[in-house]
């Protein structure tokens, strides 16, 4: 239970022209004066306050509810399986069966052509992007790079790239968007960029990207397939990932 | 010029969404949503998160506007300010713990598109616990408080218009509203 000070009505109604800025100038300053002085009539102020909200708040929503009804096409009641699903068991599955089949071919086909290496395999077996930092609304620094970085989580690693490496014509040794620069690079491909980039963090020993740098670097030469380069690396820094890697690399 | 008059429009909307102006609340609403959804579809999301996520998003805009914390700086400062919150709200339930467990879950289901995934169960239980915790106490209490203060507090009606519509002195219905607002207090701070 609360244990402010409950308030009359006079004060209510007195409080609420104050909230609701309907009181005279002359009234609204003699009221400030008093509203210095006391500490329990703030509380009162900011108790009334949060109450008039929360009255709001709970009106807002339940209009909300109302408004969505209208909006066609939608389903607003959440036990229902979304349209997205049912739209596709509605339609013609044979279009897609021949589609599939189709592919099937042309894959097998190419496949065949182009067997991928062991190298690629084992790239492709390892590679995982790294899950990026947080991006918060209330990140007001650096705005620029949170904002490349939900590009980055997205799956945008092009825009992300390109946003990065225009703050990168700014500023020269920042082991964060070199790091995070030299994953992009390699998750569209490029492991001879990201190496550029990761071997950048090779100078900044303090860095806590250091040991994920090594493990993306082993990874770019495999893609590179620059096998011992990449054994050296995972030799010298044996860390779990990098000796399982190392382990795979064997085989 | 053009941009000038945009700015002193989007002035008028922060009034308008001051004085909870239905039509223009109920407009905002219904132009801004499509693009949420889109964003919330397009991310592994379903329709019921989109409209929880975007009503979510409605509401903080609402507050914060009304509480002076926001002030548009371009011709479409409103509309941006509400999509960019809705993303960043979607993108932290991604993040979220909670949605990491249903995704580990539903892995372990044999996808059936006929049963409706685990993903899209209600999601009212993770709403905002601040807002939770006011619909719970303003729900507690009986309809005529509920509507007095609603009509007072959010429809900005006078004491005059609403104790004419209750056929009763304006006097007791000042009365009324002060004996909800002590009853709405004593529920907020009872212990859920």
């Amino acid at each position: 239970m609360s244990t402010q000070p409950t308030f009359s009505q006079q004060e209510l109604e007195a409080i609420e022209r104050y909230l609701t800025r309907s009181m005279t100038s002359v009234e609204r300053s003699q009221f400030e004066e008093r509203l210095a002085a006391d500490p329990s009539l703030q509380a009162k102020v900011r108790e009334i306050g949060l109450l008039i909200e929360t009255v709001e708040t709970v009106a807002l929503k339940t209009k909300l509810d109302r408004f969505h009804q209208t909006i066609e096409g939608t389903q607003s009641k959440p036990l229902h399986t979304p349209e997205i699903i049912k739209r596709r068991n509605t339609t013609s599955k044979l279009p897609l069966y021949a589609l599939a089949a189709c592919l099937l071919v042309i894959f097998g086909v190419f496949y065949f052509m182009k067997m991928p290496s062991s190298s690629e395999k084992l790239f492709a077996k390892h590679f995982v992007p790294d899950p990026g930092l947080p991006t918060t609304m209330s990140t007001q620094t650096n705005y620029h790079f949170f904002d490349a970085m939900v590009n980055y989580k997205r799956g945008e690693y092009n825009i992300a790239i390109t946003k990065w490496q225009q703050q990168m014509d700014d500023i020269q040794e920042n082991d964060t968007l070199n790091f995070y620069l030299g994953v992009a690079h390699l998750a569209e491909g490029n492991s001879e960029k990201a190496l550029d980039y990761l071997k950048k963090l090779e100078t900044q020993s303090q860095s806590i990207f250091i040991e994920d740098a090594i493990y993306y670097r082993a990874l770019a030469h495999i893609k590179e397939n620059e096998l011992d380069k990449a054994r050296q690396l995972l030799i010298e820094n044996p860390t779990q990932r990098n000796t399982d890697l190392l382990q795979d690399l064997k085989e | 010029m053009g941009e000038r008059i945009q700015i002193q429009e989007q002035f008028a909307l922060v009034e308008a969404i001051k004085n909870n102006n239905e039509f223009v609340l109920n407009r905002l609403y219904q132009e801004n949503f499509r693009k949420v959804e889109l964003f919330i579809l397009k991310n592994n999301g379903t329709m019921p998160y989109a409209k929880d996520i975007y009503q979510e998003a409605f509401i903080t805009v609402w507050k914060n506007i009304r509480n002076d914390r926001f002030t548009p700086e371009n011709e479409t400062a409103i509309q941006g300010y509400l999509y960019q919150i809705a993303k960043n709200k979607w993108l932290d339930y991604l993040r979220s713990g909670h949605y990491k467990k249903t995704v580990a879950l539903q892995s372990l289901h044999s996808a059936s598109q006929e049963e409706a995934p685990p993903e899209i169960q209600p999601r009212e239980d993770q709403a905002e616990p601040v807002l939770r915790n006011a619909l719970d106490s303003f729900n507690a209490m009986g309809t005529s408080c509920k509507q007095l203060l609603i009509q007072f507090y959010f429809e900005k009606k006078s004491m005059r218009e609403i104790a004419d519509s209750l056929k009763i002195d304006e006097a007791s219905a000042r009365n009324k509203k002060y004996r909800c607002m002590q009853k709405l207090r004593s529920l907020v701070h009872t212990p859920k």
